[in-house]
C-alpha cells in the first residue's frame, strides 16, 4: 500500500512539474536568448526572471499567494500595505532623501526668474490615511515632511497646502484604492486650494459633468497584492458643462511632436496604464496646452505624476499651460532652458507628491 | 538556489538524467552538476571547488603514503591551511553581504552574493584528510569518488556536513527506488515550505521591528523581533538542509538529520548538539579533539571550546558579529559548566525556559553588526526604554501571530511528537494523505515562488 502511495506521489509531482515547465517554455513569451548572450549579464538571474515572469497563470498564483497572506493576518506586500479597503504605497525608509538638494534647485530656479513661483507638495494616500498604517513604516509623517520642505523654500516661492484639503476629504474618493495617484476628486480639492494662492476663482464642481471613463480599474499596486476583497477603482473625468476651452495640445518627446485636441486620451483605457487618460501620463518631456481664453495668462508647470490629473482644471484659467517633466528632461539629457523660456510665463508652479519629490534626482535639470 | 527555475526545471531535468544514467556516469553527472551550479552563481567559485577537490585528493594520497613519517603532519597542516583560506575567502554570509576581505576593508574577490558550496567543500576536504592521517580509513585512489564526496552538490547550501566513511558505501552502491524518491520529494517540499512560508516571513517581521529606532523600541516589540530572528536563522538553515537531503534521497542517498528541535533544548550544550548537529560533530571531531589533549582540563579545554564555537559560528558567515556571538556563547557555556549541579536539580521545563530566554538575550549580537546596537537592543528587551508595548507591538502581533505560533509548534517539536506517537498510523489514511499533502505543498510553494516579493529573497548562505 505504501509503495502505491509513493508511486502516486512521484507520478503526480513530476507530472505537474513537467506540465508547467513545458508551458513556460513553449506557450509563453519569447525566450530571452538576446539577453542571455549579452555582456555583463548573470545568466542565472536572467533565467530566474524569465521563468518567474512567464510562468503560466501568474495572476492566479499571485491571487492565491495574497489571499493566503491576508488570511494569515499579513497586510504588507512588498511596498504596498493593505489599509482598510485600499492599498497604499508605503513611504520609502532608509532611502537617502534628496529634499534639501531638490529644494535648493527650486530656490535656484526662483532666483533666475521674475515670474511668481509657487510650489505644491501633495501628500500620497500613505500620508492622508496614515492612521491606518503602522508607524514602523514611516520615519516621519508626510505632513511634517511637507512642512520641513516648505520651511527651506526661498521667500519668493509661495507654498500651497494640499495636505489639509485632502485630509479633510479623506472619507471621499480622493485616492485610487489600487494605484498610487489621486483621483479627479482629490485633484479637484488640491486645485481649489491652489486657486486661492494663484489668485484665481475656482470653478465649482456643479459646472462639470462627471463621466465614468473606466469602472473596473485595477492599478499597478493591485498587481503586487491581488487581495480579492478590494473593490476595483473607477476613473472619472470632469467635462465642462459648457464647451471645453482646450483648442490644442502639443506634446514633445525628444524625437518629435504630436498634436491632440483634448487633455483626455481615451486610447489609454485600452492600455495597461489606464490613468494615462490624463494627458498621456508621464510620456512627454513637454506638453503645451492652448485654450481659447483671451486673458493672455500663461502657466509653466514643473510636474511630477500627480500633476496630470489636476491640469484639466487649470485649463479654465490660462490661455497656455506648459507642462515640463524634469525626469524626462534628464533622460533626454536636456535642461529646462532647452525647452522653455521661464520668463515668458506669468506664473510658475512646481507640483510633486512629497514621496517622489524626496527621492527625485532630476531637478538639477531646472536650469 | 530556491526559485521556480529550480523546482520546475532543474529538479525534473537533473532527476531524469540521473535516474536514466548508467552507474559509472552518475558520479560524473553529480560532479558536473555541482560545477554547473557554482558557475551559475559565480564562475569564480570554480576556483574554490578545484582547490578543495585537488587538495583533498592529493594530500589524502600523500598523507597516507607518508603515514608513519613526521612529514604527514606537515602535509596535513598544509591541507588545513589551504582549505581554511578557501573557506575564509570564498564563504560569505549574504545576510550582511560580507566576506573576510570586505570585513578587512578590501575589495571582495567575488561579484555575486553567493559562492555556492564554499561553506561545505573545505570541511569535507579537511575531514577526509584528517581521518586518513588518524588512520581511520585508507585513502581513496579513485579521483572521481573523492571529488564527488567533496563537491556533493545537494549539501552545498546548508549541509548536512558529510563524513567520508559514512557516505562512502552509498557512493559505491546507490539504491534508487520509488520510496526513496517519494521521501526525497516530501523533504524538498517541506524545505521549500519552511523557507518560503516561515523563514522569509520571519525575516520580514525582523525587518519590520528593525524599522523602529532602538532607543524607542518597546520591550514587547523587541522580544517579538528577536524571536523572529531566532526562527529565521533556524528555519533558513534547516530548510536548505531539508532540500539538500531531499535531492540526495532522489539520488538514492540517505543523509543524516541535522536539526532536532533545537529550541526545545534544556541547556546551551544540548542546543549545540541539536542545532546543525552534523556541523557540531565535525567541529567536535576535527577542532575540539585536535586541541584538547586526552585527560587535560582547565585552560586547554576552555581554549578548545572557544575555538570550536568560534569556528561553528564563523561557518554561518565570516563577520565580526559571528565572533562576538561566539564569545557570548562560550561565556554561557562556561557559566553553565560552573553551575552544572544546581541547574540539573531544576525541572526540565524550567531549564528549557531559562535556556530560551538566555539564548534570545545573546542573539542580538548575531543580529546586529554594531555591538552598541546589540547592547541597545538587549536593553530595550528588558524595558530599558521605559515602554512595555505600543500600537506597533499590537500590529506585529496581529499580523504575525499565526506564523510565530506555527514556528513555536514546529521548532518546539510538536509535529515530531505527533509522528513519533504514530497518531496517524492508519495505512489507508496515509496512502491518501501523503500524495495530497505533497501536491498541496507544491501548489502552495509555487504560489509563493511566482508571487513572492523578490526583495525578500535573501540568502543566508
Amino acid at each position: 500500500m505504501k509503495k502505491f502511495s509513493d508511486a502516486i506521489t512521484v507520478a503526480a509531482f513530476f507530472a505537474i512539474l513537467i506540465m508547467f515547465a513545458v508551458s513556460t517554455v513553449f506557450f509563453q513569451d519569447d525566450l530571452p536568448f538576446e539577453r542571455l548572450f549579452s555582456k555583463d549579464v548573470n545568466v542565472g538571474q536572467v533565467v530566474s526572471e524569465y521563468v518567474s515572469d512567464s510562468f503560466p497563470m501568474r495572476k492566479n498564483w499571485r491571487s492565491i499567494y495574497t489571499n493566503i497572506m491576508v488570511f494569515s493576518g499579513r497586510r504588507r506586500f512588498g511596498d504596498s500595505f493593505l489599509a482598510g479597503d485600499r492599498l497604499v504605497k508605503l513611504d520609502k525608509k532608509n532611502g537617502s532623501s534628496k529634499v534639501i538638494e531638490n529644494v535648493a534647485h527650486i530656490n535656484e530656479l526662483a532666483a533666475n526668474t521674475e515670474s511668481p513661483i509657487y510650489m505644491m507638495l501633495a501628500p500620497t494616500a500613505a500620508g492622508v490615511y496614515s492612521a491606518d498604517v503602522p508607524e514602523i513604516f514611516a520615519d516621519k509623517t508626510q505632513r511634517e515632511r511637507i512642512n520641513d520642505a516648505y520651511l527651506q523654500l526661498d521667500r519668493r516661492i509661495a507654498s500651497i497646502d494640499a495636505f489639509y484639503p485632502l485630509y479633510s476629504a479623506r472619507d471621499e474618493y480622493v485616492y485610487y484604492r489600487t494605484e498610487n495617484l489621486w483621483t479627479s476628486f482629490g485633484a479637484y480639492y488640491a486645485y481649489s486650494e491652489s486657486t486661492k494662492k494663484l489668485g484665481l476663482q475656482a470653478v465649482t464642481l456643479d459646472n462639470y459633468d462627471q463621466e465614468f471613463a473606466e469602472a473596473g480599474f485595477y492599478g499597478s499596486m493591485y498587481d503586487s497584492a491581488m487581495v480579492s476583497r478590494i473593490v476595483p477603482d473607477r476613473i472619472n473625468i470632469f467635462r465642462s458643462k459648457y464647451q471645453s476651452p482646450v483648442t490644442e495640445v502639443d506634446m514633445f518627446d525628444g524625437s518629435g511632436a504630436k498634436q491632440a485636441e483634448s487633455v483626455y486620451f481615451r486610447s489609454a483605457l485600452k492600455s495597461s496604464k489606464k490613468t494615462d487618460i490624463f494627458l498621456q501620463g508621464d510620456k512627454y518631456i513637454k506638453t503645451d496646452i492652448y485654450t481659447d481664453l483671451d486673458n493672455d495668462s500663461e502657466l509653466l508647470l514643473i510636474k511630477g505624476s500627480f500633476a496630470n490629473t489636476i491640469v484639466p482644471f487649470y485649463t479654465a484659467h490660462y490661455s497656455r499651460i506648459t507642462m515640463v517633466d524634469p525626469k524626462k528632461l534628464k533622460e533626454a539629457d536636456l535642461t529646462l532652458s532647452d525647452v522653455a523660456d521661464i520668463n515668458e510665463y506669468d506664473q510658475i508652479l512646481v507640483m510633486y507628491d512629497i514621496e517622489s519629490f524626496s527621492y527625485a534626482d532630476c531637478l538639477d535639470t531646472l536650469k | 538556489m530556491i526559485g521556480a527555475s529550480f523546482l520546475y526545471f532543474f529538479l525534473p531535468i537533473f532527476s531524469a538524467l540521473y535516474l536514466i544514467s548508467p552507474k559509472p556516469v552518475k558520479s560524473r553527472l553529480v560532479l558536473v552538476t555541482g560545477a554547473g551550479l557554482i558557475c551559475f552563481a559565480d564562475p569564480m567559485g570554480l576556483i574554490a571547488m578545484a582547490v578543495c577537490i585537488l587538495s583533498g585528493y592529493l594530500f589524502g594520497v600523500f598523507i597516507y603514503n607518508f603515514r608513519d613519517k613526521s612529514v604527514s603532519k606537515l602535509l596535513l597542516v598544509l591541507e588545513v591551511m589551504i582549505n581554511s583560506a578557501v573557506l575564509l575567502l570564498f564563504h560569505r554570509t549574504a545576510y550582511d553581504g560580507s566576506d573576510l576581505l570586505t570585513v578587512l576593508g578590501h575589495r571582495s574577490l567575488l561579484k555575486s552574493a553567493v559562492t555556492v558550496g564554499a561553506a561545505v567543500m573545505p570541511l569535507h576536504s579537511i575531514g577526509y584528510c584528517v581521518d586518513v592521517y588518524r588512520k581511520r580509513y585508507r585513502c581513496e585512489h579513485r579521483f572521481i569518488k573523492v571529488a564527488e564526496y567533496i563537491s556533493f552538490f545537494p549539501v552545498f547550501a546548508a549541509g548536512p556536513i558529510l563524513r567520508y566513511d559514512k557516505i562512502s558505501p552509498q557512493l559505491e552502491e546507490r539504491k534508487t527506488d520509488i520510496s526513496g524518491i517519494a521521501s526525497g520529494i516530501r523533504l524538498i517540499m517541506l524545505g521549500m515550505f519552511k523557507k518560503l512560508f516561515i523563514s522569509d516571513t520571519m525575516l520580514e517581521l525582523w525587518d519590520d521591528v528593525g524599522g523602529v529606532q532602538i532607543s524607542s523600541l518597546p520591550a514587547l516589540s523587541a522580544w517579538i523581533g528577536i524571536l523572529a530572528f531566532a526562527f529565521f536563522v533556524y528555519f533558513e538553515v534547516s530548510a536548505f538542509s531539508n532540500i539538500g537531503c531531499g535531492i540526495a534521497a532522489i539520488m538514492g542517498f540517505k543523509l543524516p538529520r541535522s536539526f532536532r528541535e533545537p529550541y526545545g533544548s534544556h541547556s546551551f550544550s544540548d542546543f549545540c548538539r541539536k542545532f546543525n548537529s552534523t556541523l557540531y560533530r565535525w567541529c567536535k571531531d576535527y577542532i575540539y579533539r585536535s586541541i584538547k589533549h586526552r585527560g587535560s582540563h582547565g585552560i586547554s579545554e576552555f581554549f578548545a571550546i572557544l575555538l570550536t564555537v568560534l569556528a561553528a559560528c564563523m561557518w554561518y558567515g565570516t563577520s565580526l558579529r559571528s565572533v562576538v556571538f561566539a564569545a557570548a556563547m562560550v561565556f554561557m557555556l562556561s557559566i553553565e559548566k560552573l553551575l552544572e549541579k544546581p541547574l540539573k536539580k531544576l525541572p526540565k521545563i524550567v531549564r528549557t525556559l531559562l535556556f530560551v530566554v538566555l539564548l534570545l538575550t545573546i542573539l542580538p549580537f548575531m543580529a546586529f553588526s554594531d555591538i552598541l546596537d546589540a547592547l541597545g537592543y538587549i536593553r530595550a528587551m528588558y524595558g530599558g526604554n521605559q515602554i512595555a508595548a505600543d500600537v506597533t507591538s499590537e500590529y506585529l502581533i496581529s499580523a504575525y501571530f499565526l506564523f510565530v505560533a506555527l514556528c513555536m509548534l514546529i521548532s518546539g517539536g510538536v509535529f515530531g511528537y505527533v509522528f513519533k506517537k504514530k497518531m496517524f498510523n492508519n495505512e489507508y489514511l496515509q496512502t491518501i494523505i501523503q500524495p495530497v499533502w505533497v501536491i498541496a505543498l507544491l501548489i502552495f510553494c509555487t504560489a509563493f515562488l511566482v508571487s513572492g516579493n523578490e526583495s525578500l529573497y535573501r540568502y543566508m548562505f
